[in-house]
């Protein structure tokens, strides 16, 4: 960065005024000195892999079974031990027939196998470069079911909308 | 109609993003907060979003990934000015402003400190020269690749630079004497 402000006093011809070096070399280190924390939006763009697949239909399912036979244990467990046993016994029976029945469906069951489906852009719920160049309301929290799926804690601000898509002549007519 | 992107297309992309980030995100957050955005943090947010729409369509390396940041960037510092021009800036009453009111020895030897702050003396550039100087010294950017953000000549963002020099050097010798 020396040689930075180094080339913007020779280009102003004050390379003779430590001072004013000193003055910008303080302006950079003051202003490059916080690094933000990204939001979760920018997260998860910056780490891929980190999207959770979706569950499939066999895959509710067989949490709720889960869930639910775990509560069953538990309050059993809690009544009589007998009668553990006997749910422990009953969960494996149900857990090994739901696992037999994927097993037979595997081939064709993309959805529910725990791999992220093939990467589709369209269905992310993600911002992605080939949406728009444009911050639409699928960029927004809370605008349409696209994103109920990714909370977006860091960005309660960001009102995008408001703003045209970028361009390097945005300030070509912006007076002081 | 474009190639449907694969896996390795997302991996580079997210890879390319999160050097971008990692690299220029102290910097976008200074330029924000040096033109004196109202939540320069959640804006650094946004020009990285609007940065990563864009990324697969610039082909070259780091200094057009900083050139395009800092693009974004500057127009959201355009769009923050017009709008603050558009409307009038509301400010609750509050005791401490109040002229009637008499600053304590406390409040006069902080007022004495802010005013040697240095985002205090960049904040008394114009608009215009402001941009010229944050670009160069902030962003890092070459009188060139400024130029291009500002969407001006070379040489006019050269006079700008230079006024700006000048204007900092002498609110700096200002700000001396009244410490």
């Amino acid at each position: 960065m020396t040689d930075q402000i180094d080339r913007l006093l020779a280009e102003a011809q004050m390379t003779d005024d430590p001072e004013l070096r000193g003055l910008l070399a303080e302006l950079h280190r003051a202003a490059t000195s916080v690094r933000p924390m990204p939001s979760a939006e920018l997260s998860a763009l910056m780490l891929p892999g980190r999207r959770r697949p979706a569950l499939g239909r066999r895959g509710v399912v067989t949490a709720l079974v889960v869930v639910g036979m775990l509560g069953a244990g538990v309050t059993a467990a809690a009544a009589s031990p007998d009668v553990r046993s006997a749910a422990q016994q009953a969960f494996q029976v149900v857990t090994g027939a739901i696992v037999s029945g994927s097993t037979g469906f595997a081939p064709h069951d993309h959805g529910a196998s725990g791999q992220p489906v093939e990467p589709s852009r369209g269905a992310s719920s993600s911002p992605h470069p080939g949406a728009s160049d444009h911050p639409g309301p699928s960029d927004h929290p809370g605008n349409g079911a696209t994103n109920a799926a990714t909370p977006h804690p860091g960005e309660t601000h960001g009102d995008a909308s408001d703003h045209p898509t970028p361009t390097p002549s945005a300030g070509k007519d912006h007076k002081p | 109609m474009g190639k449907t992107p694969s896996p390795s297309d997302d991996h580079t992309l997210s890879e390319r993003f999160t050097a971008a980030y990692q690299q220029l995100a102290p910097a976008v957050l200074g330029y924000l907060r040096s033109h004196g955005i109202d939540d320069p943090e959640a804006t650094t947010h946004e020009v990285f979003l609007a940065l990563y729409r864009t990324l697969d369509r610039i082909p070259g390396g780091d200094d057009d990934v900083r050139t395009m940041t800092f693009s974004i960037a500057h127009a959201r510092v355009v769009d923050h000015h017009r709008a603050r021009t558009r409307q009038p800036l509301a400010v609750p009453f509050e005791s401490e402003s109040d002229p009637r009111r008499a600053p304590s020895a406390e409040e006069s030897a902080v007022a004495s400190l802010g005013e040697t702050n240095i985002f205090a003396l960049v904040g008394s550039l114009g608009d215009e020269q402001r941009e010229a100087l944050l670009l160069r010294v902030v962003a890092g950017m070459s009188l060139e690749e400024a130029a291009r953000v500002m969407d001006k000549t070379v040489g006019a963002v050269k006079q700008l630079q230079f006024r700006a020099l000048k204007t900092l050097r002498a609110s700096w010798d200002g700000a001396a004497e009244h410490d």
